[in-house]
């Protein structure tokens, strides 16, 4: 039903730039792998690279074991879905949903059938005699979803699908397309630049930029042990405080904290703000790590409040409350000094550049 | 997966990459035979033009220059150029302009009413006025029965006729492309302009004539250069009184196979058409930095 | 609106309205006249005629050499169009496709046909032909006046792939048809409007062609126009007259045809 994807070494030059630079990755059968980068990273590319619209210079795209590279876009039985949803509009939503079986040889009887079922998975069964001009945003996505699978490719690619849907209806697409994945077991490839459908959605997400992969990691991982500085800049808020070692200016952490595998030559402390917390004259702890600062800001947001804090030696981290009413009671002002505190169990130390 | 075939493949990609572009240009790949067949063989006459008694030589083109008469010609279908695309901008401005000022239902009726012409077959066209101008025609009827002249003009047969023949041709060319560019004209500008407390004689004079000059220029040019390559038209209403390089080049291959003169003349007409583009957009360019 | 923001009273734009009024005239009434006049049954053509009469139609319809010729001239006109549009077609496909430097080189070429005057290609045609034996052969005409007809063919659907949404074919191909399939069930259903403009163009261009066929389509292959333009040059012959109108008439009958069709299909691509 399923089928797993290996990506090994793909390299893409557009005119000498480089769009995807020995890029590697597995994807095991049934998961929902998300390709997460700024714009311009190559993941569109990539992703063509996987569907057949882009030829790249050099690697190997195997699925279930077999090379594909060498096969016609129209051999390679992928689902995909554009993020222009690329309906067409001289045909009805059943007739676009029915157009992959009838290129198979499908009978009429049966190709309706097998429409009305899919058409059914994404509650647009009522609809199939509509033009697609008649549709909203969310019934394309949703009629775009059912073209892509009625066929049961085993792989599913999507390009930022959702990202032409306002907010409101983009986060409940997050969620039908999960359980959608979950029912339907087949594997995505699935593209988006928005951190949190990409955490909201996957199984595994893979950081791009520059046309590399940074991070392969669980959503959890990615954002709880980000293995590079641009990983834990690019999802969510994070401080990324260098580390005193070897007569090198910065914060002074537990000596275990930096015991790793791997001894980094510059390591740095990734403070997520809100894994902060405020230490009111505790004595210290030896699982906390602890900062003296001064408060610089703080700014209201509605469902949370953020402090800055800027330490002694110039650098800054914030922290992040909900605003329960005794949260805003006991923070404190601006100008005030306070002691701020990270548990070890929240630390993650990571390499930056020299 | 080994270093030694990834850089195999890396150079085995390329070539395939290159291989499905070409796929794409190929669906070109009639056309291109067609057009060659068509146009080549011009090409080729115009390479023979220097050859003369099988050697290279300026031969052809040293007749053209010891026969003043085709130095009239050439003078004569430059002067019949200039005056066509003259007129045909003075009568289409202000009809592109009136086009652009109605509202949109009427201005697609005005503009159905330039397509007509644009639309009917050049051939008709073109009798129609040698009926209109002819001796006992339309127009020299109305003139007699208004007591304007006693005995008919000669309108037919004429450079004139030529002119008015070749105006009513080319004026679709010139009100479609320029009423396309007006269009584009920001009317912010103009409307900025009466803001500021210009009167509308003076927004036009100096906001919206100057803006609309390159279109008028492109217009022009392309008039200027149909003309140059007319045949049919000035040759019917002409009716041999006007004598154009198309015609000098017709006249040549089937009266007299005189292959030579006719590429020889073909080569120059071919050049001017190629230059005055090119002269008009580098004036086009020394405009557009004054205008700055 | 434009005219709304700066208003001028109508009385001002007095000589304007005159002046392109006296325009229309000069562009409309000389085509049209000559419908008349057709029916008129002086030789000269009197307007407005003394007397009616179908005689000029009755000398065309009754005339072999004319039938003949007008037959040419549909059929020449006719296999041309079959030709040059889909060779267009694909050529528009490919000029669509290419970018940078393979572009500008390739729509040269394939504007070239209008670009240079056709007397020129005319010439070279001829000068072709007669080596190749080709000269008054039906073979001959239809294939220079495809190449005649590709510009327009390049530029109507040219123009019509520009507003097609290029990821629908894509899509097509992943759904699983090769790329003429999916050009066949997705592109050519969009564009068909601009396929049908390019229909008309080619063949109207192919059957008012008057300069290739005074060289290389005379004989039994003597087409409509070369025989009005041959006959034009001696004698106004009011049968002419009759056929112009006749001309014109389809003429218009096109358009109006041409904008029957654009209406109802713009509304369905909303
Ligand atoms: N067809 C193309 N020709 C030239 N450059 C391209 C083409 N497609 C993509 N690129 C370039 O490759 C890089 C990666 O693009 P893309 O894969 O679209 O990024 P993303 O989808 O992550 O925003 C960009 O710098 C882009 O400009
Ligand atoms: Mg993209």
């Amino acid at each position: 039903m399923a089928s797993s994807i290996d990506i090994r070494s793909i390299a893409k030059h557009f005119g000498g730039v480089p769009a995807l630079d020995d890029v590697s990755l597995s994807i095991t059968p049934g998961e929902f792998l998300t390709l997460l980068g700024p714009s311009g990273s190559g993941k569109t590319t990539l992703l063509m690279c996987i569907a057949g619209f882009v030829q790249p210079d050099a690697g190997s795209i195997l699925v279930d074991g077999n090379e594909i590279l060498t096969l016609p876009a129209h051999r390679r039985n992928l689902g995909m879905v554009f993020q222009s949803y690329a309906l067409f509009p001289h045909m009805t939503v059943g007739e676009n949903v029915a157009y992959p079986l009838k290129l198979r040889g499908v009978s009429r009887a049966e190709r309706e059938r097998r429409a009305r079922e899919a058409l059914g998975v994404v509650q647009m069964d009522g609809l199939k005699d509509r033009r697609i001009n008649q549709l909203s945003g969310g019934q394309r996505q949703r009629v775009a979803f059912a073209r892509a699978v009625v066929f049961e490719p085993a792989i599913i690619l999507m390009d930022e699908p959702l990202s032409a849907l306002d907010k409101r209806l983009r986060e409940d697409m997050q969620i039908e397309l999960k359980h959608l994945h979950q029912r339907l077991g087949r594997t995505i490839v699935y593209v988006t630049h928005d951190q949190k459908e990409a955490l909201t959605m996957s199984d595994h997400v893979a950081v791009m930029e520059r046309g590399r992969i940074m991070q392969v990691a669980s959503p959890r991982d990615i954002y709880e042990r980000p293995t590079s500085e641009f990983v834990a800049r690019f999802i969510g808020d994070a401080a990324v405080l260098p580390i005193a070692v070897d007569g090198r200016d910065g914060i002074t952490v537990p000596p275990r904290l930096l015991d790793g595998p791997r001894a980094l030559p510059c390591p740095a402390l990734v403070v997520r703000p809100e894994k902060v917390e405020i230490l009111d004259g505790e004595a210290s702890h030896p699982d906390v790590i602890g900062f003296d600062g001064e408060v610089r800001e703080v700014i209201y947001q509605g469902d949370t409040i953020l402090v800055f804090v800027k330490l002694p030696d110039g650098q800054s981290l914030s922290l992040r409350r909900g605003t329960r009413h005794t949260v805003l009671k006991s923070l404190p002002a601006r100008g005030e000094k306070l002691r701020v505190g990270l548990r070890m169990e929240d630390a993650c130390v990571i390499g930056v550049a020299g | 997966m080994t270093a030694l075939s990834i850089s195999e493949r890396a150079t085995a990609r390329p070539r395939r990459e290159a291989f499905y572009r070409a796929r794409t240009s190929a669906a070109a790949i009639p056309a291109i035979v067609l057009v060659i067949v068509m146009v080549g063989p011009f090409v080729w006459l115009a390479c023979l033009s220097f050859v003369s008694e099988g050697h290279l030589s300026l031969a052809n083109y040293q007749r053209m220059i010891d026969n003043p008469s085709y130095w009239k010609i050439i003078v004569a279908t430059f002067q019949l150029s200039a005056i066509v695309s003259i007129l045909t901008v003075i009568l289409g401005y202000p009809t592109a302009y009136l086009i652009k000022l109605l509202p949109p239902r009427l201005a697609t009726i005005a503009l159905g009413c330039v397509l007509v012409p644009f639309w009917t077959s050049l051939l008709v066209r073109t009798y129609a006025w040698m009926v209109l101008l002819q001796r006992n025609g339309v127009i020299n009827d109305a003139l007699i029965a208004l007591h304007i002249v006693d005995t008919p003009l000669r309108m037919a047969n004429t450079m004139g006729a030529a002119v008015v023949g070749m105006v009513h041709i080319m004026l679709p060319f010139l009100i479609l492309p320029l009423y396309a560019s007006m269009k584009a004209i920001d009317p912010d500008l103009t409307r900025a302009a009466a803001g500021l407390g210009a009167s509308p004689t003076r927004s036009f004079f100096q906001v919206f004539l100057p803006l609309s000059l390159p279109g008028v220029f492109a217009g022009m040019i392309l008039v200027f250069v149909l003309c140059l390559g007319f045949y049919v038209t000035p040759q019917l209403l002409g009716g041999g009184n006007v004598v154009t390089i198309s015609m000098k080049i017709q006249h040549n291959v089937a009266m007299y196979a005189d292959w030579g003169a006719a590429s020889a003349l073909g080569v120059i007409l071919l050049l001017a058409i190629a230059l005055i583009p090119l002269v008009a957009k580098a004036m086009g360019a020394a405009y557009a930095w004054r205008m700055r | 609106m434009s005219n709304a923001a700066i208003h001028v009273p109508h009385s001002h734009r007095a000589w304007l309205y005159v002046l392109v009024s006296i325009v229309f005239v000069f562009l409309l009434v000389p085509i049209f006249i000559v419908i008349p006049m057709s029916f008129s049954d002086s030789k000269y053509l009197e307007f407005p005629p003394e007397a009616l009469t179908l005689q000029w139609y009755r000398t065309f319809f009754g005339s072999n050499e004319w039938l003949a010729a007008a037959r040419n001239s549909l059929s020449v006109a006719a296999v041309a169009t079959l030709i040059s549009v889909p060779v267009g077609v694909g050529a528009a496909y490919a000029l669509n496709e290419a970018r940078g430097r393979l572009f500008v080189l390739l729509r040269f070429f394939l504007l070239l046909p209008q670009l240079i005057p056709v007397v020129l290609a005319a010439i070279g045609v001829f000068f072709l032909y007669i080596r190749l034996n080709l000269v008054n052969t039906f073979a001959g005409i239809v294939v220079a006046h495809s190449a005649l007809c590709i510009p327009f063919v390049v530029i109507t659907v040219g123009a019509g792939l520009k507003t097609f949404d290029k990821a629908q074919e894509n899509a097509a191909r992943t759904l699983g048809a090769s790329r003429l399939r999916a050009f066949w069930d997705v592109t050519v259903p969009q564009i068909r409007l601009s396929i049908i403009a390019a229909v008309i163009f080619s063949f109207i261009t192919s059957f008012d062609e008057v300069v290739i066929g005074l060289f290389v389509a005379g004989g039994s292959n003597t087409l409509l126009t070369r025989l009005m333009f041959l006959s034009l040059r001696d004698q106004l012959d009011p049968v002419i007259a009759a056929i112009s109108s006749i001309l014109i008439v389809i003429s218009v009958l096109a358009i109006a045809v041409f904008v029957a069709l654009q209406r109802p299909g713009r509304e369905a691509a909303r």
